[in-house]
């Protein structure tokens, strides 16, 4: 053989070499890791509710993780204590975004911290999965609402009561746009207010509230209190002969873990409209539970938000892989549509906005801090941001003066 | 020049058998992930199209409910059409006017007529130009208004009871409630009377809710959509469902089959459904099975909207058609390689052999034997070794099928227990709490009514709850308490029940009350638990009364292959659930009716059920003749067990598949054992002449084993039949039947048992037979009033039918005639004389216009196993077939016509009841009449080649041959007529290797007579003509077979 003949051979056989060797090795070279955001109060008043949350997020990404990853890389969760506080959690999720480079955030709880993170992932354009039920109003193009709108809880929870508990309401709660929305439902199918009531988060008396109820004999009480004010209101309306049989009550920020946290059965026989019960007796339902259970024992009673912020982890997962990456511009485009076959039944992102379609379940509180269903939509129903007992501008207006009224406080 | 003709047959018999092996490869291998990736872009254009079309409806739906006009007409709440005589509003009868008052009246209904005119004109307009099947107007009460086609609908309240649970009441219900555009669920619409689907629009005046419009989608558009089978060759089609539950539940018509709208299959499956993955929100491609369980090539994505999924598929045999052709050319390239080295070897045996000596001499293991050297004997190993493997992977195959079913009934058994008692925790779990909250007092006395009707709303399954106290423990004064939400006349009596008496013993029981509900024939149950009161006395008994039905349900619908069931015992041995009610119903134990039966494995089996809870174990039924493999699971709350009980028979391999596997036995062992001989002849153990006769007995051998092998596996596969064997299993079909009339809304399905018995059956030209005997039905006096009497034969040619014979025994009349006539029967004698013929004579009810199925007469037969031939007399026979089996069987049909019924289509007019007779033919015949007479022709072919030398006279020869040649001819014409069919005959193959043999003597003389000068020729070819004569005719044979029966 020639020298020439030789060296040809030689180099063709380093090149396969090469490519071969490329081949083997270039899979776990490029095998990085990819951040996302894991924000929740994990100390303060909310951890109590917030914990779990992050707990079932972590959970969905062990999962992932386990099955291979995300575009052959796996998730790295940055896990952020947001303090119970709006500042906080916009602060965290600024320095997220900008020092941890994460390519996603999941949390928020109250919608102060919300709306105090949806200002940063819209000036980053980077992207927010909210996991709690909200009162609408907003629909950002940054923020995945992966929970119920109004038209998913309060609209049709009220409705339920206006066919199966009385006409008279007593509206109680935090949120002014929530009690608006109730007040055009509650007028809209011929019902009355009877009077309502609106409590900051900081007012802890109960008694007025009490005695406004004895004095206004509604039919039924609808209850938006955040946190621990609950156990406080629902104590005192039962020391005064006020019991479910009597004057029921429908909550609207009362799940399976606050029931727990609050270590009462005064609640017992009340209602409460989620789109996920951890009494859903179906299959994906059975292992949704078996999972939490196996990772954390049965120290946690699972809600609507835990529900969601696991969906709502596999629900990127699913865009990033259609988007083939993980830039907000490309991901928010691949999100529209995407479905899952979640404990409370399929839900999917809505086609023209990030609002989710949601089930609707009406539940009574059971002794052991369950939920017997009563009704189900059995059927996902569509996300309205704006419900429409008012226009979009009326809503828009509503909203601006809230909040100039907030601010002037 | 024989060596290298060998030479270069066996070279490119080589190149072409790798050049095949490489195409079908890189074929088999390219085709799916090409086809993937197609399928992938239409599912996703046509998901598109189907969300585009939605959205315009959606839009077109929202653009009319803005109307000024209709929102007045609802908001006025009044019934537009059709317009009604104005009526007193104290009186339904109409007033009586003053003529001042009939004028202002008039005025006012002028105007309303003029305004419903308006709205009715303005929504029926829309309606066509939209695309919408129907509008219809619902007021806040529920009552709709208007409707624009269905005008019975008008006045309908869809809030009522019987319409709440259908989908258009689920869609007013979640719009209204929700106050959002709804799609409904897109199933059969009570109200409608027909497949349905909406889109629902909420209506607000003034901020006030006043009503919805409910626009009816027209499904047509969708599945013209999804339907169009551009690009999905001939097998591909679409398929659309939605997950309900457990299940999958298929929503359109498809190409290969028009009835599965509405047919519901288990959602997870091994291998997964095609469409799994879409119901469930996914998107994909890959390999998948289908609802037919074919392995198929499909996309598949989730249409959001709907909660539908879609799947777009084309079956896998299809798309791998070309490559199994080319597969199966280069194994027969294979067999035509290896035969060519075969010979190659021989020719080239001395110059082998001195290689070998020269390398034997050069290297160290000289010393093994040379025998172990030769080629032939690696090639030997190759060959037994593939022998082996078959045999191996046949035995496999048959043992995991059952392995498998075996594995399949543990798990469906299991699951099915689990899920029948997660059912009772529930029953359990509603007298615990009632019971608790008695304890703690948290349940007020007084409250007691209101919450056990509570629980009762709660829980669908719970049919009644009884309170009751025991004496003087409600307070001093009252003896007897109790509270129930049925009523109960003899309130005393009830301390004397079992389920009180019990749970005071006990503390808790659960009872069986098999004959509680007459009504609908499904048993309900109790269970009892005693409740205390603060001091932890026993207080009383909580009963809670359930229906079974929905327990009995999960267990009807699963079951192993096509006449599989399941059972469940209860803890005293009777069943609670039986495909046969009247089991049921008389509390009949396992072990009574193993007794019944006279079945001993079967009574062995109950009362290892009852002691030792085994998980599954075999038994063998007389009465059908085969071998059952009963699975058991144990409820552990209350001791029932859930078992699944299947054939045998149903779950082994196909005996399709157990003749490919025999076939390659046949064939590696074949040229292993030629092999063998190879490597004898190689050591001059025997002469080339000695080679030949014993290779032509070991071909005789195989063709003969071939044909063996194809008789045995000649039977008739029942994995894909409806086959009835037993009562369970007709019981079976009838239980799915009523199912599919319930879901359909008809009536269930008159059942009239059918028997037949023939005495005789000849066949009577190319598609016909005779047949002669007795058919009768069985009518019940009371039921079958309104249906006409009879029995039709739609094969029948020409038949007369005797006067009936009717016998009356209580209320039923049994109606017998006599029958001889002509059948259309097509004969398919391709495979003659390995053909099986099977006789089906089609038995169809008079009365087609009602619902009706006609079962078979099963109690009416001695034995009913298809060894037993019911229905054919002891002395009946057929003239050169042996009678194997007689059956009767439920097909699937599918008329093109509606017979001028406009409620044709009906559950029964789905199926026919058809009677079989399986009969294999006799080889006496066809050996006598034509394979003797062929090899007759074929020995005087070879003695005459025996004779003939190289001088002998070429005119005296060919004279022989052509002789023989039109007795060929005379043979083959006879076989023809005798055996009318479309295609060749397996038999003429064998005429038609004759008449190559005859042609290549003829040819083989000329040369010998023209061309004295080829020497070779001359002194060789005489002598290879003889030794190749008898190898090539069984050669050709033996593959023939093989291919043909493959």
């Amino acid at each position: 053989m020639s020298k020439k003949w030789y060296l040809i051979l030689s180099a063709i056989a380093l090149c396969i070499t090469c490519i071969i060797a490329w081949q083997v090795f270039a899979p776990h070279i490029q095998q990085k890791t990819i951040k996302i955001g894991i924000l929740h109060s994990l100390s303060g008043d909310l951890a109590i509710s917030e914990k779990p949350v992050a707990d079932a997020a972590l959970l969905a990404i062990k999962e992932i993780n386990a099955a291979g990853g995300v575009l052959g890389k796996h998730i790295e969760p940055l896990l952020v204590d947001g303090k119970s506080d709006d500042n906080t959690f916009a602060t965290e999720a600024e320095r997220l975004i900008t020092q941890d480079k994460v390519a996603a955030i999941f949390g928020g709880w109250t919608s102060p911290s919300r709306i105090a993170v949806k200002g940063v992932v819209e000036k980053y354009n980077s992207l927010l999965f909210y996991p709690v039920q909200f009162e609408g109003v907003e629909n950002s193009t940054n923020v995945v609402y992966t929970s119920s709108t109004p038209n998913q809880q309060v609209i049709p929870g009220v409705t339920w009561c206006l066919q199966h508990l009385g006409k008279k309401f007593f509206i109680v709660g935090n949120d002014l746009i929530l009690h608006g929305i109730s007040t055009d439902v509650i007028t809209a199918h011929g019902g009355t207010v009877v009077y309502d009531y609106l409590l900051t988060f900081d007012d802890k008396n109960v008694d007025p509230i009490i005695q406004k109820i004895i004095d206004t004999k509604p039919d039924v009480i609808l209850n938006d209190i955040e946190g621990q004010t609950n156990v406080a209101f629902f104590t005192e309306l039962r020391k005064k002969g006020i019991t479910p049989e009597k004057i029921p009550s429908m909550s609207f920020s009362v799940s399976e873990p606050e029931l727990n946290a609050f270590k009462t059965d005064s609640m017992t026989g009340d209602y409460a409209t989620w789109s996920y019960f951890e009494s859903i007796d179906n299959n994906e339902n059975k292992i949704f539970v078996k999972k939490i259970e196996d990772e954390y024992g049965k120290k946690h009673d699972i809600g609507d938000a835990m529900e969601a912020a696991y969906y709502s982890i596999y629900l990127w997962k699913q865009a990033v892989e259609k988007a083939q990456s993980t830039a907000t511009e490309l991901v928010i485009p691949a999100l529209h549509n995407q479905a899952f076959n979640a404990p409370q039944g399929i839900i999917h992102i809505a086609e023209n906005s990030l609002q989710t379609w949601q089930f609707v379940r009406i539940g009574k509180i059971r002794s052991d801090n369950k939920f017997t269903i009563l009704w189900s939509s059995e059927k996902s129903i569509k996300p309205l941001p704006y419900p429409p007992t008012r226009t979009i501008e009326e809503w828009d207006k509503l909203r601006v003066e809230l909040t100039e009224k907030e601010n002037k406080q | 020049m024989i060596k290298k003709i060998a030479g270069y047959t066996s070279l490119l018999l080589f190149i072409i058998t790798c050049g095949m092996l490489g195409i079908y490869n890189y074929s088999r291998y390219s085709i799916i992930p090409t086809y993937q990736e197609k399928l992938m872009s239409m599912v996703h254009k046509r998901a598109n199209e189907v969300n585009t079309y939605l959205n315009k409806q959606e839009e077109n739906a929202l653009k009319l409910s803005q109307e000024p006009s209709i929102i007045d007409a609802l908001h006025s709440a009044r019934i537009i059409s059709p317009v009604q005589p104005l009526t007193s509003r104290a009186h339904s009868e109409p007033v009586e006017e003053s003529s001042a008052l009939k004028k202002i009246l008039q005025q006012v209904q002028d105007e309303r007529e003029e305004e419903n005119q308006l709205v009715s004109t303005l929504i029926a307009a829309h309606k066509e130009t939209m695309g919408f099947k129907n509008i219809l107007l619902v007021d806040k009460t529920g009552t709709i208004l208007f409707a624009t086609t269905k005008q019975n609908l008008v006045g309908t309240n869809i809030n009522q009871q019987q319409h709440t649970s259908s989908s258009l009441g689920k869609s007013y219900e979640r719009a209204s409630m929700a106050l959002t555009n709804d799609f409904s669920d897109f199933n059969f619409n009570t109200l409608l009377q027909e497949p349905a689907l909406f889109i629902t629009i909420p209506i607000l005046r003034e901020k006030k809710f006043i009503g919805a419009l409910s626009y009816q989608l027209d499904q047509e558009e969708i599945y013209l959509i999804t339907n169009q089978y551009i690009g999905l060759e001939k097998t591909g089609e679409v398929t659309l469902a939605k997950k309900e539950g457990p299940n999958v539940v298929f929503l359109s018509p498809t190409r290969n089959n028009p009835d599965l709208a509405f047919k519901k299959r288990l959602l997870f499956t091994k291998p997964p459904l095609a469409i799994q993955a879409s119901v469930l929100g996914q998107e994909g491609s890959g390999t998948a099975a289908d609802y037919r369980g074919k392995d198929v090539v499909g996309a598949w994505k989730f249409i959001p909207k709907l909660d539908w999924g879609m799947a777009i598929k084309i079956d896998l045999d299809e798309l791998l058609q070309p490559t199994n052709s080319l597969y199966n050319l280069f194994l027969l390239f294979l067999i035509l390689l290896i035969m060519s080295l075969l010979i190659n070897s021989y020719l080239f045996y001395p110059l082998i052999q001195k290689t070998l000596k020269t390398i034997n001499s050069h290297r160290p293991f000289n010393t093994i034997p040379s025998a172990l050297k030769s080629p032939f004997f690696i090639v030997l190993l190759i060959a037994s070794g593939f022998t082996a493997k078959t045999m191996f992977q046949c035995q496999n195959s048959k043992s995991s099928a059952i392995e498998k079913a075996k594995n399949e009934a543990i798990k469906t058994t299991a699951k099915n227990a689990e899920s029948i008692e997660s059912i009772l925790e529930k029953v359990a779990f509603v007298g615990q709490s009632i019971a608790d909250n008695l304890r703690t007092q948290y349940l007020a006395k007084d409250d007691i009514a209101t919450r056990i009707k509570r629980d009762i709303i709660e829980h669908r399954i719970i049919t009644d709850i009884t309170v009751l106290f025991a004496p003087y423990t409600y307070n001093k004064t009252t003896e007897v308490y109790v509270q129930a939400t049925t009523n109960i006349s003899q309130t005393e009596n009830l301390f004397k029940t079992k389920w009180y008496t019990q749970a005071m013993e006990k503390g808790s029981t659960w009872i069986i009350n098999p004959t509680d509900n007459e009504e609908n024939k499904k048993p309900t149950a109790t269970y009892a638990c005693t409740f205390f009161d603060t001091e932890n006395k026993p207080n009383g008994v909580i009963a809670i009364t359930y229906s079974l039905k929905q327990i009995a349900r999960l267990a009807e619908y699963s079951g192993i292959g096509q006449t599989g069931y399941s059972i469940i015992i209860a803890d005293n041995g009777a069943f609670i659930f039986h495909p046969i009610n009247a089991l049921v119903q008389a509390e009949t134990t396992l072990l009574q009716y193993a007794q019944s039966k006279g079945n001993e494995e079967l009574a062995f089996i109950a009362q290892k059920v009852a002691t030792e809870k085994l998980p599954l174990i075999s038994s063998y039924s007389s009465e059908s003749n085969e071998q059952f493999w009963i699975c058991t699971h144990p409820i552990n709350i209350n001791n029932w067990t859930v078992g699944s009980i299947f054939s045998q028979d149903e779950i082994t391999i196909s005996s399709q598949t157990v003749r490919h596997y025999h076939f390659w036995i046949l064939i590696w062992a074949t040229i292993a054992i030629f092999l063998l001989l190879a490597l004898l002849c190689q050591y001059s153990l025997f002469s080339l002449t000695l080679y030949a006769v014993i290779a032509n007995i070991i071909l005789i051998l195989a063709l003969i084993t071939s044909w063996y092998v194809i008789k045995k596996t000649t039977i008739i596969d029942r994995e894909s039949r409806t086959i009835i064997t037993d009562q369970s299993n007709l019981s079976k079909f009838l239980n799915n039947l009523n199912d599919d009339a319930d879901r359909k809304h008809e009536a269930p399905p008159i059942q009239i048992p059918c028997g037949i018995l023939l005495h005789s059956l000849s066949s009577s030209g190319a598609d016909n037979i005779t047949v002669s005997g007795y058919i009768w039905n069985k009518y019940n006096k009371l039921l079958d009033t309104n249906v006409i009497h009879g029995i039709d034969l739609p094969q029948a040619t020409r038949m007369a039918f005797g006067n009936p014979v009717i016998s009356q025994a209580g209320n039923e009349e049994t109606m017998t005639w006599n029958i001889q006539g002509v059948l259309f029967q097509q004969q398919n004698y391709a495979q003659y004389p390995f053909d099986q013929e099977q006789i089906q004579i089609v038995l169809e009810h008079k009365d087609i216009e009602k619902n009706i199925i006609l079962t078979p007469d099963l109690i009416a037969y001695k034995k009913i196993s298809p060894e037993a031939t019911p229905g054919l007399d002891k002395e009946f026979s057929v003239s050169g077939f042996t009678i194997e089996q007689a059956f009767f069987e439920y097909h699937k049909t599918d008329h093109n016509t509606n017979f001028g019924f406009k409620e044709y289509g009906k559950v029964t007019d789905d199926y026919q009841l058809i009677y079989n007779a399986i009969m294999n033919r006799n080889l006496l015949n066809p050996f006598v009449l034509y394979l003797l007479p062929l090899l007759v022709i074929l020995f005087s072919l070879f003695t005459t080649l025996l004779v003939a030398g190289k001088n002998t006279e070429p005119l005296s020869i060919l004279g022989g041959y052509t002789g023989l040649f039109f007795a060929l001819i005379v043979l083959q014409r006879s076989l023809r007529e005798q055996h009318p069919a479309g295609t060749t005959l397996y038999m003429e193959y064998a005429f038609f290797f004759t008449y190559i043999t005859i042609i290549f003597l003829i040819i083989h003389t000329i040369l010998m007579y023209y061309y004295k000068h080829w020497k070779t020729y001359q002194n060789n070819s005489l002598y290879f003509m003889r030794i190749l004569f008898w190898p090539f005719q069984c050669i050709s044979w033996l593959i023939t077979t093989l291919i043909f029966f493959y």
